[in-house]
């Protein structure tokens, strides 16, 4: 059997490893210049979202043939869950004393 | 005859990139925090579609299920209980915009120069095998069973605490 042909466009490991750089700069901009409280948790799931391409990207290209990077981007999403849940509720819970979801107006603690 | 695979697989990727990139820049530059969700939606698609053409088939419906599903339904539920009275500009100010800027693309400009010059040994091109859901659900329950039992600590302690938090009256 003679060995296959290199693909003709390849998707190297850079690509996806480019596309998590990408997503997770994106997202830190946006971590720190907004002033919402929920945009910054939006931007942070972005940011994770980025780590998460980069973990399947070297498990496409990497093949342990465990996938475990797969398993560590299922780990990675269990967490965004978890502080999606809690930092909405937290933002709640600083809506009700504050009466806005702006970070400046958190500065209890601010000496 | 349809499209060869690879330029398939090449052209799903680039679409997919795009259309991430794209999401993500308009998330950051949207000024209504309502627009940012609607963007980060595209987002989380997109980064699902990407998944799609890297093999990971289980993985792109999970996200679809717990992002687009469960994270951006409370992340909405997040903005309609706090409504959005703008007193306060979306942006910080210029000195935080600035240096926030400058430091996010230092960081990508160091991440992209270290793995574009980088030599990755031992990389294959060879597709995963699909479906993947098997080889996922063996690892978890056998080499990362503790983990696995770990994550669903935290996700009960997170729900926990995430009521007790948002409760009315403390």
């Amino acid at each position: 059997m003679p060995p296959a042909l290199p693909p003709l466009y390849p998707i190297t490991v850079q690509h996806g490893l480019l596309l998590g750089a990408a997503l997770f700069s994106i997202g830190l901009v946006g971590a720190l210049t907004k002033r919402n409280a929920i945009a910054i948790l939006m931007s942070i799931e972005v940011m994770l979202n980025g780590v998460m391409v980069t973990f399947v990207a070297f498990a496409r290209h990497a093949q342990s043939p465990t996938l475990t990077g797969q398993i560590f981007a299922i780990f990675i999403m269990t967490v965004a869950a978890a502080d999606a849940a809690v930092g909405l509720a937290i933002v709640i819970a600083v809506y009700r004393l504050r009466r806005t979801v702006q970070v400046d107006a958190a500065n209890t603690l601010q000496g | 005859m349809l499209l060869p695979t690879d330029l398939l697989v090449a052209g799903g990727f680039y679409t997919f990139a795009a259309l991430a990139i794209v999401g993500a820049l308009g998330l950051v530059l949207s000024r209504k925090v309502f627009h940012n969700a609607l963007f980060l939606t595209v987002v989380l698609g997109a980064v699902a579609g990407a998944y799609v053409v890297l093999g990971a088939d289980f993985l792109a419906a999970v996200q679809i299920l717990v992002y687009v599903g469960a994270i951006m339904v409370l992340i909405i539920f997040g903005i309609m209980l706090t409504p959005q009275n703008v007193d306060l500009p979306d942006i910080a100010g210029p000195g935080q915009a600035v240096a926030g800027t400058v430091v996010s693309i230092a960081i990508f400009i160091a991440a992209a120069g270290v793995l574009a010059t980088s030599v990755w040994p031992r990389l294959t091109s060879t597709p995963i095998d699909v479906p993947t859901t098997q080889t996922i659900g063996l690892g978890l329950l056998t080499t990362y069973g503790l983990p696995f039992e770990i994550a669903s600590v935290l996700l009960l302690l997170a729900m926990i605490g995430a009521i007790v938090v948002a409760r009315e009256d403390v």
